[in-house]
């Protein structure tokens, strides 16, 4: 009983914690005239062919 | 961004003709040494297929066992379903339900996702089951949205093994998702079967950052591009078949009035001819290679 107390008290501070969570906007969260880098590697229409040394 | 190790010079043509006549293909397991090494060069990567992998391959009775294991092994991030990944082998034998039964198999052998926002089954509406029309990949608090499109040609050739489908044209499509996708993503990317002509329509979508294009096997050395209204938006596309390479693109976003901005972007392909093979994928080809020969 204790055990589910203790269970059901983390689990509401956990719930007020996220709750508590400030919800970040797009417009806060991309500071101005910050950069963001992504590669993309591709490959496309192998059909099969993907080569053995056999 | 640093420049990749691999990275050629001048272009040259990479297919090689044996003594027997015989193909010397390009392989996946020399992929996988480049897809390592930018994985731990770069912060940010997104490792991705266009589609069509298997049917006319050497074993293609496989219905791309094999193809698929490999992109898993790769650890893809995403595939846009192909024309011909809807084309149950035998061609022009296939069924609804054999068509199911083959993509069923796909994405038991896949741990990534499928993307396809154009294809909805005719009775329900509803996208294909396993399939979703886009996916956000977040890297350090920035959300990528790609959206996977696909080609027509299964509607368009009345094909047997879609008549339970419907296709929806590439832009309408992109244009019903888009403003979805850009409510809940920083950057859209597409992710395209369509079709090189089709890629150019698709990529003057405001909105739109890169088409990462396929189907008509063009090998495309560097960046094509669409001017959208807002930027230049490059189109790319790695070959095909035969003829097939690990294409690489880089983009540089800046924040611009609170918003994700293309503001740079350079794209090539590799040439892997020195590359050395990854010994486990390479061995995991020979194997199987090995395994349809003896059945």
């Amino acid at each position: 009983m204790r055990k589910n107390l203790l269970k059901q008290c983390f689990s509401l501070a956990m719930a007020a914690a996220f709750i508590a969570m400030p919800v970040t906007a797009d417009a806060a969260k991309l500071k101005e005239g910050e950069t963001f880098e992504l590669t993309i590697l591709q490959t496309n229409d192998f059909h099969g062919h993907h080569h053995h040394t056999g | 961004m640093n420049l990749p190790f691999y990275r050629r010079m001048t272009f040259m043509v990479i297919i090689t003709t044996l003594d027997d006549g015989t193909v010397h293909h390009n392989s996946i397991a020399k992929y996988a040494t480049i897809i390592e090494d930018v994985r731990n060069k770069e912060e940010n990567v997104l490792l991705v297929d266009g589609g069509d992998v298997f049917l006319r391959g050497e074993f293609q009775a496989g219905q791309g066992e094999l193809e698929t294991s490999l992109l898993k092994e790769l650890d893809y991030d995403a595939m846009v379903l192909g024309n011909n990944d809807f084309r149950v082998y035998p061609a022009g034998e296939g069924t609804p339900d054999s068509r199911y039964e083959q993509l069923k198999d796909y994405h038991r052998n896949v741990n990534f996702q499928f993307l396809t926002g154009n294809v909805i089954h005719r009775d329900t509406g509803k996208y294909l089951q396993n399939v979703k029309p886009w996916k956000n990949f977040t890297f350090a608090g920035v959300k990528v949205g790609m959206i996977g499109l696909t080609s027509m040609k299964p509607e368009i050739r009345g094909w047997n093994d879609v008549v339970d489908l419907e296709f929806i044209e590439p832009v309408k499509a992109l244009n019903a998702l888009l403003p979805k996708v850009s409510e809940k993503s920083d950057i859209n990317i597409v992710l395209s079967h369509a079709g090189n002509e089709e890629d150019h329509k698709l990529a003057q979508v405001p909105g739109v950052s890169a088409v990462i294009g396929a189907d008509t096997h063009k090998v495309i050395e560097t960046p094509e591009y669409e001017f959208n209204g807002e930027l230049m938006v490059p189109i790319t596309q790695a070959g095909g078949e035969q003829e097939h390479y690990l294409g690489r693109l880089d983009l540089v976003y800046e924040v611009v009035d609170g918003k994700m901005k293309l503001v740079e972007s350079d794209g090539f392909l590799y040439d892997v001819t020195n590359v050395p093979a990854d010994p486990e994928i390479q061995a995991i080809i020979d194997d199987y290679h090995a395994e349809m020969r003896v059945q």
